[in-house]
């Protein structure tokens, strides 16, 4: 948390923010990684196509 | 002013850039969700094995394997070509696919150990994949199974057609093909290029399969609460779907004709539902009454609703000549048969095996003449 609280310092203090997108982007990564792992990956493939 | 409104609309547009590069890279190097869809396109998983810990349903296995083999379907690989032998693919959406039954336990799967009893060499492979509807079923005929040529394709649909008509205007376009809107088409465009825009576009796909009720779920009939809907609800309801199910047996229609035109045996088969009338007899729970996910309120309104995709199926199949499983009217409705209102447990998959197989194996004797050994029973009717 506290990473992320000094990401946003800086992009607050320098005004940097094409940083953002990227940050997301990561933010994404991890949660796909952290909510995709194991059994519960399965109910997501039920696609109504 | 104007050049550093410009400079930081670049830097941002360089910054959403790179982040989609990101993502896109992560997702080819780590795909999470294995996509089933992109774009138009569905896309299968050759060798791909689910191993899913099950403590959500107590009728199942509570370590279930789930294997795909080297064409991306379950069960036997394919024969060598040249081969004399019955040639079945089973096409259709979580019903068919049975995801929760380990290997072997499919219903696909247990037709072909029933069927070896009267053909030398049978090969069935089970093509069924979750939410897949007529339009799905479409695009996998036209792209794999077209190809492989089986004697025969055994369809099972219905239901996730009715999860179509359920969901909303903007959603039934990411699937149908004419008059999509701008979003609906780009979104579409973009998943079939991008990985990204393939993961949102399945992620929209299974909202909504959740908005119309149609995922796997636990069910506890002794506690499942009840909810009345009255007449003209039920009847408003019905005639929402009616237009619905007419576009689904036009699809249908069509699908008989794609096998028939690359000649390839269509069965057709109708889907069975837990919902219905009277009580289970296993827990005495009220069948008529029980409350459902999606628009439907309860077990009743969406069997009456299921009921009319059945009719469709019933009226292509006889217009149409083709050999028919009604199993929605063969099933009886019995807990002991389903997980949760439409998926089966292994006595249903077995059950449905059984009357596929009653129903359709002189037709198949009709296919593979070089391979029929005798004994197909007169319809079990």
């Amino acid at each position: 948390m506290r990473f992320l609280k000094d990401i946003a310092g800086l992009m607050l203090a320098r005004k940097k923010w094409w940083l953002l997108p990227i940050i997301l982007a990561l933010l994404c990564i991890g949660a796909l990684i952290v909510f995709t792992s194991g059994s519960a990956v399965a109910p997501f493939i039920y696609t109504l196509f | 002013m104007i050049k550093d409104i410009l400079k930081n609309a670049g830097l941002l547009a360089a910054g959403c850039l790179a982040a989609l590069l990101l993502l896109e890279l992560f997702l080819a190097v780590y795909p999470p969700l294995n996509s089933r869809v992109r774009g138009k396109n569905v896309i299968l998983f050759p060798y791909k094995r689910y191993v899913v810990e099950n403590d959500r349903f107590p009728k199942l296995d509570k370590h279930i394997v789930r294997s795909n083999n080297s064409l991306g379907f379950r069960g036997q690989e394919p024969l060598p070509a040249g081969t004399t032998a019955l040639t079945v693919i089973a096409v259709g959406g979580s019903t068919t696919e049975c995801f929760y039954l380990s290997d072997g336990k499919s219903w696909p799967e247990r037709l072909q150990k029933k069927l070896e009893a009267s053909f030398g060499k049978v090969w069935v492979n089970n093509a069924g994949m979750d939410g897949h509807s007529t339009f799905g079923h479409d695009a996998l005929l036209s792209s794999y199974v077209i190809k492989l040529k089986p004697g025969a394709v055994v369809f099972l649909s219905g239901l996730n057609d009715m999860g179509l008509s359920s969901a909303s205007r903007f959603d039934r376009l990411l699937t149908e093909n004419s008059e999509r809107p701008l979003p609906a088409r780009t979104l579409v465009w973009a998943a079939a290029r991008s990985r990204v825009f393939a993961l949102l576009q399945n992620l929209l796909m299974y909202s909504r399969a959740i908005k119309a009720g149609l995922v796997h779920a636990e069910l506890d009939l002794k506690a499942a609460p009840s909810q009345q809907v009255s007449a003209q609800e039920k009847a408003a309801i019905l005639a929402r779907h009616k237009p619905g199910a007419e576009a689904y047996g036009k699809r249908l229609a069509g699908l008989v004709k794609l096998c028939r035109g690359n000649g390839i045996e269509p069965v057709l088969a109708t889907q069975p539902m837990l919902c219905g009338q009277g009580r289970d007899p296993e827990t005495g729970a009220d069948l008529e009454t029980l409350k459902v996910g999606g628009e439907f309120g309860n077990c009743a309104t969406q069997w009456a609703a299921l009921e009319l995709y059945n009719d469709e199926t019933r009226r292509t199949a006889a217009a149409m000549k083709v050999p028919l499983a009604d199993l929605a009217r063969e099933m009886p409705k019995d807990s002991s048969y389903y997980y949760d209102t439409v998926h089966f447990t292994e006595e249903g998959a077995d059950l449905v095996a059984q009357r596929v197989y009653l129903d359709a194996c002189r037709s198949f004797a009709k296919l593979a003449p070089g391979a029929y050994r005798g004994g197909c029973p007169d319809g079990g009717k």
